[in-house]
């Protein structure tokens, strides 16, 4: 038998997993010949030990000792019909009562059923002959309808959003077109002056006692409101908000919904990116930090989408996540105004703390830049403190000159054999492993004399070229580097970039086409931002504190480039 | 006559009920912790991870004894998964293959009471948090079968049950995974 180190065969005898004694033996005497093949399964076992350490000390969720007494309880109470407690949802709950009668049918006496349907008939006839004497009957039918069939009552003008205390209360929501519902919203909200009663609240069925979780209104009457209400602290104003479609903070700060190639749902926002980010609290708590938003956060089948980043929830369901603000859904972009309502009732994680979030946004967008920005009782509470923003290269814009950024570039073979300098050393720095950099060092000292970080960079190519035919491996594919962003051009963004072992930035112009992501996270803040502010920050027209500046902080990036909030 | 057959039974019945109680007991224990941690790797939402392992059990008081000897742990964590796709698929909003590995991201959520402080945590060895970190970055189908092999101990046959996948497909899986990490790991070493 021939088997290769790469053999998944080997893996599996590597792993005690060959069942067929055979194909083990075959394996076995194929190791015992091989060094190669000694070195292979060696590596597999170590691989192995690590990831079963690893994941034998991972913290992950678990059952509370009640709730596992619950779920086995469960199993006697389906026989003895008792009622199944604590863990089990409502839909289980129901479930339940009936699979436990089932057993029991056996058992019915017959002659009984038939006293008890016969029972049940007379009573019926009794009901209705009742109701049709009666001259309330209909007004009491009509009454007494469900209340999900039953018309919605008026909006109430101005309705302010309510406080929600939000537990471990199954409660299910009619399932209604979210994306209506924010068209709806935002017809509602760029229309003036008077604004009526945008999305239905979600009607909640609640399966236990109170705490109940209240819909919350988002009903706006008037787009003055925003404004009146609240503005955003000129502090929380980012200079990259310019460069983010003009979307303002709920994009800035949801990261990283990765735009999706060939068109879906998620095209309406090709901006946001969605990833893990920490919050100070978080931070301070010592827990992970938190990931930030689903992949179809955007898809109107879902009641909510992400705002602020976090993950998200359908509205009137419990969010068990850290949601710091939730947006029904976003308007599909490009679109001359944005208007974003959104209204939800959240628990973060990290506090325990549940709250009401409402936020409404009314951004002015033009040609990109963010005119201009209200919001409605939009508090960052989570504070924070870093976010991730990945742009893909179609939304790149001139905005970003000065601003420090990490790309992500792909090299391809003409990269090396195009004779720019600048992009062969990308490739050669910023790509190489360790032993190929040994390598290219060594190689470089002898063809050059000098040390790599000394190569003139014409005699660049010279050196690939000469790498290549000397057979020392270069590796294509994507490369992360970082540096200061000069200009964006048509097909190409030119950049400083600071590459190993050269001491000053080399300026590149990466073609559009290579590039995968630029990051234009911004740097941290000393304190956490705050985003949205309350009523007291209305008017707020104080120069921005001064951020502690930081390594990665740029010059460039200044609170100049900001628009101001009205 | 009729008296007496019907009146019979019941010791057994009793007898009966009392072993099915301890043993979903016993597959609670053993086993609902980990169902739930394989459901979290599968979904994003805790609390549907949650709901699919109740449902399971759920779903197991309906099962004759029988007809599970010795295969409980593959087919729990079967219906599990079958749970958790089908909770996603009625939401439409299944996210599990686009991001990161949401046990890795909540880690420290609900960790169990015993569970070690965020200090002692940070103590834990370099490569192990290393290797969850280059875990997380691997196709949903191949940390899938890592964690069910390596996390669950469940035997390549017993991860082809719960997936659906061949016993091959499995192999493939597990050998794609372990040689990704093993050169990530030198890569990064």
């Amino acid at each position: 038998m021939s088997i290769q180190p790469d053999d998944p065969r080997l893996t599996a005898y590597a792993l005690g997993a060959l069942d067929d004694p055979a194909a083990r033996e075959a394996v076995e005497a194929a190791v015992r010949s091989d060094a190669e093949l000694q070195r292979a399964v060696e590596a597999i076992q170590h691989t192995a030990e690590q990831l079963q350490e690893a994941l034998a000390g991972e913290a992950g969720p678990v059952f509370s000792p009640a709730e596992k007494a619950a779920l086995a309880v469960a199993g006697s109470s389906m026989a003895d019909e008792a009622d199944t407690p604590g863990i089990l949802s409502k839909r289980q709950r129901k479930r339940l009562p009936s699979q436990s009668v089932r057993p029991s049918r056996k058992r019915l006496n017959f002659p009984l059923l038939i006293t008890a349907a016969a029972a049940a008939v007379l009573v019926l006839m009794f009901a209705v002959q009742s109701f049709l004497d009666n001259p309330m009957g209909p007004a009491l039918a009509e009454n007494s309808a469900p209340p999900a069939a039953a018309e919605p009552p008026p909006a109430p003008v101005q309705a302010q959003p309510e406080p929600v205390l939000e537990d471990a209360v199954t409660v299910t929501t009619r399932k209604r077109d979210p994306s209506r519902a924010m068209r709806r919203n935002v017809q509602t909200l760029s229309g003036a002056p008077a604004i009526e009663a945008p999305a239905p609240a979600p009607v909640a069925e609640v399966a236990t006692n109170p705490p109940v979780l209240a819909p919350i209104d988002m009903r706006v009457t008037s787009p003055e409101i925003f404004e009146e209400v609240v503005t955003f602290a000129p502090d929380a104003l980012r200079p990259d908000w310019g460069t983010l479609g003009g979307l303002g903070p709920v994009l800035a700060d949801a990261s990283e919904v990765q735009p999706s190639p060939g068109g879906n749902k998620k095209e309406t926002l090709p901006t946001i990116v969605a990833s893990r980010f920490a919050t100070t609290e978080t931070a301070a708590a010592g827990l992970p930090s938190l990931d930030a938003g689903e992949s179809d956060l955007l898809s109107p089948d879902n009641d909510a989408a992400l705002a602020l980043g976090v993950r998200q929830r359908p509205v009137g369901e419990p969010a068990s996540g850290a949601i710091v603000a939730v947006v029904p859904q976003l308007v599909p972009s490009p679109v001359p105004d944005l208007e974003v309502a959104a209204a939800s009732k959240v628990r973060n994680v990290a506090t325990g703390e549940s709250a009401a979030w409402a936020a409404a946004i009314n951004a002015g967008v033009h040609e990109g830049r963010l005119q201009s920005l209200a919001a409605s009782t939009v508090t960052n509470r989570a504070n924070l403190n870093r976010t991730q923003v990945r742009l893909a290269p179609t939304e790149l814009t001139p905005a970003l000159k000065g601003q420090a950024v990490r790309v992500n570039y792909n090299v391809v073979e003409s990269d090396l054999r195009g004779g720019e300098p600048s992009e062969s050393l990308l490739r050669l720095y910023a790509n190489a492993g360790a032993a190929e950099r040994e390598a290219v060092d060594a190689f470089a000292s002898s063809a050059a004399g000098a040390p790599t970080s000394e190569i003139p960079l014409q005699r660049v190519p010279e050196v690939i070229r000469s790498m290549q035919q000397q057979g020392i491996p270069v590796r294509l594919g994507p490369v992360e580097v970082q540096g200061t962003v000069l200009d964006v051009l048509p097909g190409f963004i030119h950049v400083n970039l600071e590459l190993e072992g050269l001491e000053q930035p080399v300026p590149v112009q990466l073609p559009l086409a290579q590039v995968v992501w630029v990051d234009a996270t911004p740097p941290p803040v000393g304190k956490a931002t705050t985003i949205a502010s309350d009523a007291h920050a209305e008017n707020t027209q104080e120069p921005p504190a001064q951020a502690e500046p930081t390594e990665t902080e740029t010059p460039a990036s200044s609170p100049a480039q900001a628009v101001p909030a009205h | 006559m009729q008296q007496s057959s019907l009146s019979s039974p019941q010791p057994t019945q009793a007898a009966s009920d009392a072993a099915r109680h301890t043993w979903i007991e016993r597959l609670v224990e053993a086993h609902a912790d980990a169902l739930f941690r394989y459901a979290s790797t599968l979904t994003n939402d805790r609390e549907r991870a949650r709901d699919a392992v109740q449902e399971t059990f759920v779903r197991l008081l309906r099962q004759p004894m029988d007809t599970l000897e010795g295969r409980e742990g593959p087919w729990l964590f079967h219906v599990c998964r079958t749970r958790v796709l089908d909770l996603a698929r009625k939401e439409n909003r299944m996210s599990a293959t686009d991001f990161q590995d949401p046990v890795a991201a909540h880690a420290a959520e609900d960790a169990a009471p015993d569970a070690p402080s965020p200090a002692v945590q940070a103590e834990v060895s370099e490569s192990a948090q290393q290797a969850l970190s280059l875990l997380a970055d691997l196709p949903p189908n191949q940390r899938e079968a890592v964690r069910l092999r390596f996390q669950n101990n469940l035997s390549y046959k017993q991860i082809a049950e719960v997936t659906g996948l061949s016993v091959s497909n499995v192999g493939f899986l597990l050998h794609t995974a372990l040689k990704t990490l093993r050169e990530r790991m030198q890569a990064r070493d």
